[in-house]
Parts: structure tokens; sequence; C-alpha cells
């Protein structure tokens, strides 16, 4: 009980020092105005603007929330080490693993609210094509928070152990390897000698975030899109659960790096 | 039950810097105790240490080698957080809260209820003299104020022990003689207060004890009586009069001028009443005489000069 309370603590700090920051509005204003874009792109379309918009609207604001997660989750941690506002609160009565993790939620509190508003821009898009978010539309949106949250558990990682640069790199990296998981996963089946070690290694080892941007692939034999059939809850209660063990993972890693660190 | 609330034993820290990855031994075996009650001082020059030891005490740092313990737990467990207070040197906090804010934080991470929280922080506020920017942003804050609003985030948990790093730093002087007094009435609330400074005439008048750390080591502990002696450096005799006739007068004793006076000196091995007696003689009339006693900072300056003259040359070891 009073570790929740401890983490919860944190986590509201998390999100209210983000959506007090001034850097993440002037990100999310420019995104919104590329997003609004797509109106323009959709009125230059022959036929079938109201796909073009969903399309475009979706992957847009995808990108804009990976770029968010990876901004902020690589400075989450590092900027409290850097300003020494964690030297205050450390000797506080609060574990490292409880700062750790109340950090996360409160990014990913943040994340989801950005969501929220970014699912918001997207249904004013699709109405202005006399179209709204219908169920698979809305299960692409889910599946790709579930993304977001994936990629903000990476980079916060990430920070723990390296300089935002670097970690920031590294995160895009993994993000488009892990994009590309079926496709390494192709390359291992078919390479050999230490190559095929490495290709296994790559699609074992990394977030497998293919099954988060399933629209236009085959699951389980089947091609799916959100302009047609697509997949179910059940996928998505799926997709959940892999996503929470990758988190898990990836925080227990953080975890680790922060309990030992010297705070010279 | 011991009175004993914080131990440092053989405490031993060393970094490793550089590319080389060069050997510095930041701390080389610290031992001391503090008891329940006291207002123990932590002196020594940049480099000698104390933020280290304050920083291992705290749970920021992992001790190399040695123990220390706050109320007979490891220090760093959550047991001894719960009791402590600590300010960091030159603190930095969120910038985007107010101060009514970051006590609100400081008490959720301590557990307290929301009245408790809103209570206690409110009052800390007033007597730190911050209740007018309770609800003022903390990057507008002075660096006085900051060091204000950084001892009350300290007191947040109605702390035993409190560590304050370098309290005094950004402080004019009312505001020093204001902190002083606020740690001097934590004492009469039975608290522990320990703290690093430079500003030696505060341990002088704060302290029961004081520590003076060298190059990584204790080089003195003891009660401030003890370390500062009682024995008589010299005597200056300020003596009116017409200075350069006095003086021509006053062969064989060590006088200067100093704005339209004369200030005789006899040091501690010579005798006072025979150059009160020559001035008398030589028609000087005295205006006053002052023992001067050895002071914490002649205390200070010897450790410290020793230091300097003791410290390797080379050899990649420093203090930090």
């Amino acid at each position: 009980m009073r570790a929740g309370v401890a983490i919860f603590a944190v986590a509201h700090n998390t999100f209210r020092e983000a959506i007090r920051d001034k850097v993440l509005y002037g990100i999310v204003f420019f995104g919104v105005l590329g997003l609004a874009g797509t109106y323009v792109l959709s009125e230059l379309a022959s036929y079938e603007s109201a796909r073009v918009v969903r399309d475009l609207a979706l992957a847009g604001s995808n990108l804009l929330a990976i770029l968010v997660a990876i901004v902020l989750g690589v400075t989450l941690l590092h900027k409290e080490v850097d300003r020494r506002t964690a030297y205050a609160i450390l000797p506080k009565p609060l574990h490292r693993w409880q700062f750790v993790i109340g950090k996360f939620c409160g990014m990913a509190a943040t994340l989801i609210a950005l969501c929220v508003l970014l699912a918001g821009v997207v249904e004013a898009l699709l109405r202005t094509q006399a179209s709204t978010i219908d169920g698979p539309t809305a299960v692409a949106l889910v599946l790709s928070l579930l993304e977001v949250l994936v990629v903000t558990a990476v980079a916060v990682t990430l920070s723990c152990w390296t300089r935002p640069f670097l970690s920031g790199l590294l995160t895009a990296g993994i993000f488009i390897l892990g994009r590309s998981a079926e496709e390494i996963g192709a390359l291992a089946a078919r390479a050999e000698g230490p190559m095929r070690l490495v290709f296994d290694a790559l699609h074992k080892g990394l977030p497998n975030l293919y099954l988060f941007q399933v629209s236009g692939w085959e699951v389980a034999g089947k091609r799916v899109s959100i302009h047609g059939t697509f997949v179910d809850w059940a996928y998505v209660a799926s997709a959940a659960t892999y996503a929470g063990l990758c988190i898990v993972g990836a925080l227990a890693i953080a975890v680790l790096l922060f309990r030992r660190r010297d705070f010279v | 039950m011991s009175d004993v609330v914080l131990r440092c034993a053989e405490l031993t820290k060393r970094y490793r810097a550089g590319f080389w990855g060069r050997r510095i031994d930041a701390l080389r075996g610290v031992t001391f105790e503090v008891e329940r009650g006291e207002i123990f001082g932590f002196l020594g020059v940049n480099g000698a240490g104390k933020t280290t030891t304050f920083k291992i005490l705290v749970g920021l740092l992992f001790a190399t080698s040695g123990r220390a313990e706050i109320f007979g737990v490891p220090a760093g467990a959550i047991e001894a957080k719960r009791r402590l207070g600590f300010l960091p040197e030159s603190p930095y906090f969120y910038e985007y809260l107010t101060g009514r804010e970051l006590l609100d934080y400081v008490g959720r991470l301590f557990g307290l209820s929301r009245g408790e929280n809103r209570r206690r922080g409110g009052e800390l506020l007033e007597r730190l003299g911050l209740g007018k920017a309770a609800d003022t942003a903390l990057r507008r804050y002075s660096k006085g104020m900051l060091q204000r609003v950084g001892v009350a985030q300290a007191l947040m948990g109605d702390p035993d022990l409190l560590i304050l790093d370098e309290p005094m730093t950004g402080l004019d002087p009312l505001g020093r003689k204001e902190l002083r007094d606020f740690i001097g009435s934590l004492r009469e609330r039975g608290k522990t207060v320990v703290f690093s400074t430079h500003v030696l005439p505060d341990v002088e008048l704060l302290c029961d004890r004081v520590a003076i750390l060298r190059d990584g080591r204790i080089h003195d502990v003891g009660p401030l009586g003890r370390l500062v002696s009682a024995r008589i450096l010299s005597t200056e005799i300020v003596v009116d009069g017409e200075p350069p006739e006095l003086l021509a007068r006053l062969g064989g004793l060590d006088a200067q001028a100093r704005g339209g006076q004369l200030v005789v000196v006899v040091a501690k091995d010579g005798s006072v009443d025979v150059a009160l007696s020559k001035i008398a003689a030589a028609g000087g009339r005295i205006v006053q005489v002052t023992p001067r006693r050895e002071t914490l900072e002649d205390v200070f300056v010897r450790a410290t000069s020793a230091a300097v003259e003791d410290s390797p040359s080379a050899g990649g070891d420093g203090g930090a």
C-alpha cells in the first residue's frame, strides 16, 4: 500500500512535469498541424478520400506518439540526475525501484493522454470525410498505444545506461528493428552460420513491434486491414499481454541499472 | 538504549575517473559518531570528503568499504530514511512546482495524509519566511529562498536527524542569522542536526561538537571546547594619543598606528603588565585591552594547511 503511494506520488509529479513542459506542447502543436495536413492530401485524392485520411492520420498519430515517447523517455531519468533534482528526492523513504516505476507510470499517463488527444484529432479529420472512428480503427489506436508504451519502457531503460543522445539513437534503432521483426525472423530462417545466430538473437531478443501494426499484413494466415476484416479484441488482449511482458522486462533491467548507481 | 544516532566506521569511497580509470580516494577511513540531540559541525576544505560522507549517509552513494548506520540500521535503508531529513548542497528542485507543491510531493513520499501534508507544509513555509511565496513557481525563487525551501522539504517528514550540506550558502547575513536561530530551535525540540559549512562563526555559535575532515580522513573530532584551547595567543592594547610621538617613546613594543590610535600587540609569552606600565609612562591613554584566544578558524587553518603540506603530490589520489 505504502509502496503504491510513493509510486503514485512520483508518477503524479512526472505527469505534472510533462504537462507543464512547453517543449512537449511545441512538438504536439506541430504534430497536430502535420496531421491536419492529411485533410489537404485527402482533398487531392481522386477517390476514397476517407480511406486516405484514415491511413495517414493513424500512421501520423502513431509516429508522433513514438517520437514523443523517445524524446521524453530518454531524458526522463537523465534530467533528474543532470539537474540534481533526484538528490533531494531519493533520500526520502522511497526505494529506487519505486522511483523508476513511478517515473515510467507518469510518462505512461502522459502518453495515454497524448494518444487520447491524437485520437480526437483523427476523429475530427474523419468527420470531414463524413466518417468516424469505427471498430477496426479503435483497435488500431489501442494497438498503437501499446506499441508506444513498449517503446517508452525501452527508452527509459536505455536512459539508465547512457546519455540521452545515444539512448535516443538506440531506441530509434530498436523501434525500426522491432517493426521489422517478421522480416528478421524470415532472414533467421533462411540464413546459415553466424548470421543465423545474429538474426535469431535480434528476432528473439528485441520487442516484436510488428504485432502492434498488423494492418495490411497476415495474421494467423489471414490478411487483415482496418478497411476490411481486422484483428479482434481477443488479439488486442494477447498483444497487451505481450506488451506488458516487454515493459516488465525492460523496467526490470532499468531497475537493476539504477539500483546500484552512485549519484556523485 | 544507545544514544548514538549516526555512526560511521572506517568508511571509504573510491572512484574511478577519466579514460584510464584513475583512482580517486574520496574517503579513506572516516570514523565518527553523533549522539542524540547534538548539533554537529562537519568542517573541511573543498574536496575534503564532506559531501561524499553525507551522500553515503543518505543513500545517494555506496561506500567502497566500512559501515555507516543511522539509528542502528544501515544508511540508505528505508527505515533510516524515514527518520532522516536531508538538504543537498546547492539544492535544485523542480522549477515548475510551487513551494507548496514541492512540500506536498515530499509529504506524500513520507506517506502523510492530505490534511497533515497541507498543515505541515503551510507551517514550515511560514516559519521559514516563505508564506507569501508559497504559490510562486520555484523558478522565480532567489537562491536564498531556494535554500530555505530546501530546509523546509528536509523537515517535512518531521525527522529525528537532519543532515544539511552547506545550509548557509547563498544566504545574506539576516537569512543566515534566521537559519542559525532555526537550527538552534531544532535542538530545543530534541532533533539532532549534522551540517557542513565554511562559515566558522556559525559553527562556534551553534555546534556542540565538530569534526574536521582532511583529505578524506577525520583529522579531529570533539567538543568545541576541547578543539579550541582556552589559552591566550596574544593581547591587543589600544592606546589613545599622538601616534608618532608615542611610537617614538614605546621602543621595544610591537606597536603600529591605526586610525588615529596606536595598537600594541603583546605576544603570548610577553608581559602585559610591563607593556601597560611602559605605555602609561609614555603618556598614552589606554582605551582597550583585549586578550586574543584561539578560535575555531585558527584550528581549522592549522588542520587544513597541514593537509595541503601532507597531501600526496602525485599518484592519482585526491579528495572529492
